[in-house]
């Protein structure tokens, strides 16, 4: 379940202290007006953070973040990291001692240097008249002070990081060594308006990995409004749409950018998703067999979702082909857990009982807190007769989901069976209310 | 208590009894066989969608 709150409620090291109490694994979205942060963690543990639109390390991120005393966040459970992002592994509470340093230096930072669009340049007669040697930071800065690069150009340039330079400009403008010359022309001018399409792009993707799916929504509308019939824009309003269950909405943004756009795969694999959820598997067919010969063929999660229709429209030897595709194309790699699902239904529809407990009892192996796998795998097992091992497995589902129907309509059975007329009746009336309640 | 011979026809008994038992333990068995493609059907029992976007839906544009 996600987190969400307001910074001014709780801040930053509160949160991250909760988070790392209770050994979270997810993804932490901030965002205050037009800016937008993340961290990742695992098991409590820091293992990435950024900024949009911004180019710092992990540790510097956090200590921006905690300058943050407005805004939102939104902690959403399970998110990683995109694959081949570089991860560590920090504790938060290492973090919080020198985050709140920074945070009261940056207090009397920010009066001198209320923003990053200003120019300095050096003082000659000063500088020349100095007799204090240069920090090692000082050193860097200082050649750096060309009266043309404003404090971003400044942070940039030398590599230093925002705080260290701002410090640095701080203890160099206190010995009256530079001086404010201007603001840059970045600062004076609103920004180009392809600057903006991908200000609002990048902070639309950030606010749809955390989960702020109406703050993506915004942004990418944004984007289209700037940029008409933008492909990234009208591909994500449809993801966004998906993420709502608004399947007629998905299915507007993904023929939008069909229309426009360059034919992708993706696009029409998730088309013929939101097809399926309408109801209209004629259509949904269509899409995949489009996404299928736009490359799809090579796409794990497309041939997955292929099973999955042909499943639904009971075509399974169709269904077996696309899963074996998938299963090759993932390799050595662990599939995911959708795939053993349709895996084994597919099996088990076709009476292949030992081959869906093969898959099954595999797929919770992997996938331990996954209440439909044991579900399905229990429903297997009771259908070969082993009801024993049927009602096993279902307590063991009951452990991870006590609110799963099947579950307890299954349990049901077993007591019936079982000769346990009383607790099968409860068991009964626990599915009707968890599926009344579904 | 039993004389011997009514326990002889006792044990008889018990043993016809479990055999017919067996029997009919089989029959359901099989019965329950037979219904498999039923069972995996009906969506009280068994859950056929995947209930998450992740592992259908592709969230990157390729």
């Amino acid at each position: 379940m996600a987190i969400r709150g307001s910074l001014t409620e709780a801040s930053l090291p509160d949160v991250l202290q909760l988070l790392a109490m209770g050994k979270k694994t997810g993804c932490l979205g901030l965002t205050y007006a037009n800016n937008f942060g993340y961290i990742y963690f695992a098991d409590g543990a820091i293992t990435h953070a950024s900024l949009v639109n911004r180019s710092l390390d992990t540790e510097e991120t956090v200590y921006v973040l905690f300058t943050w005393t407005q805004g939102t966040f939104n902690f959403e459970p399970g998110v990683t990291p995109d694959e081949g992002v570089h991860t560590t592994a920090i504790d938060p509470q290492s973090l919080l001692l020198e985050g709140a340093r920074r945070v009261d230096e940056w207090t009397l930072i920010a009066k001198k240097i209320p923003s990053f669009d200003i120019v300095f340049a050096p003082d000659r007669h000063t500088l020349l008249a100095n007799e204090r040697p240069l920090t090692p930071e000082e050193e860097v800065i200082v050649p750096l002070l060309d009266g043309q690069r404003d404090v971003s150009a400044l942070i940039a340039d030398s590599g230093l990081g925002e705080f260290t330079v701002g410090k640095t400009l701080y203890g160099l403008l206190s010995a009256s060594l530079i001086a404010r010359v201007g603001v840059s022309q970045r600062g004076k001018t609103a920004a180009a308006p392809d600057d903006k399409v991908t200000e609002h792009r990048n902070l639309g993707i950030a606010f749809f990995k955390t989960g702020m799916y109406e703050e993506a929504a915004r942004e990418f509308r944004r984007v289209d409004s700037l940029h008409e019939d933008d492909p990234v824009a009208s591909f994500y309003l449809g993801l966004v749409s998906l993420r709502q269950e608004q399947w007629a909405a998905a299915i507007h943004a993904f023929e939008r950018h069909a229309a426009h756009g360059v034919p992708r795969a993706a696009v029409f694999s998730n088309m013929a998703y939101a097809y399926q959820q309408l109801g209209d598997l004629t259509k949904a067919h269509t899409a995949i067999e489009k996404a299928l010969s736009y490359g799809g063929r090579g796409d794990p999660v497309i041939q997955t979702n292929a099973a999955a229709l042909a499943i639904a429209a009971h075509h399974h030897d169709a269904a077996e082909t696309a899963l074996a595709a998938a299963r090759t194309l993932w390799g050595a790699r662990r599939p995911p857990a959708a795939w053993y699902h349709y895996a084994g239904l597919n099996a088990a529809l076709t009476n292949d009982l030992d081959r869906a407990i093969a898959i099954l009892t595999e797929a919770v192996q992997s996938y331990t807190s996954v209440a439909v796998l044991w579900n399905n795998l229990a429903v297997a097992y009771e259908a070969r007769g082993d009801f024993d091992t049927a009602m096993q497995t279902l307590e063991r589902g009951l452990v991870e989901e006590p609110h799963l129907p099947q579950l307890h309509r299954n349990f049901a059975d077993c007591l019936q069976r079982a000769g346990r007329f009383d607790e099968a009746r409860e068991a009964y009336r626990r599915a009707h209310t968890f599926d009344t309640a579904s | 208590m039993l004389d011997n011979e009514s326990s002889s026809e006792y044990s008889d008994f018990l043993h016809d009894l479990q055999s017919v038992v067996a029997e009919r333990v089989e029959a359901l068995r099989a019965a329950q066989s037979a219904m498999t493609p039923r069972a995996f059907q009906d969506d009280e029992k068994v859950v056929m969608d995947w209930p998450e976007l992740a592992g259908r839906v592709v969230e990157e544009l390729r």
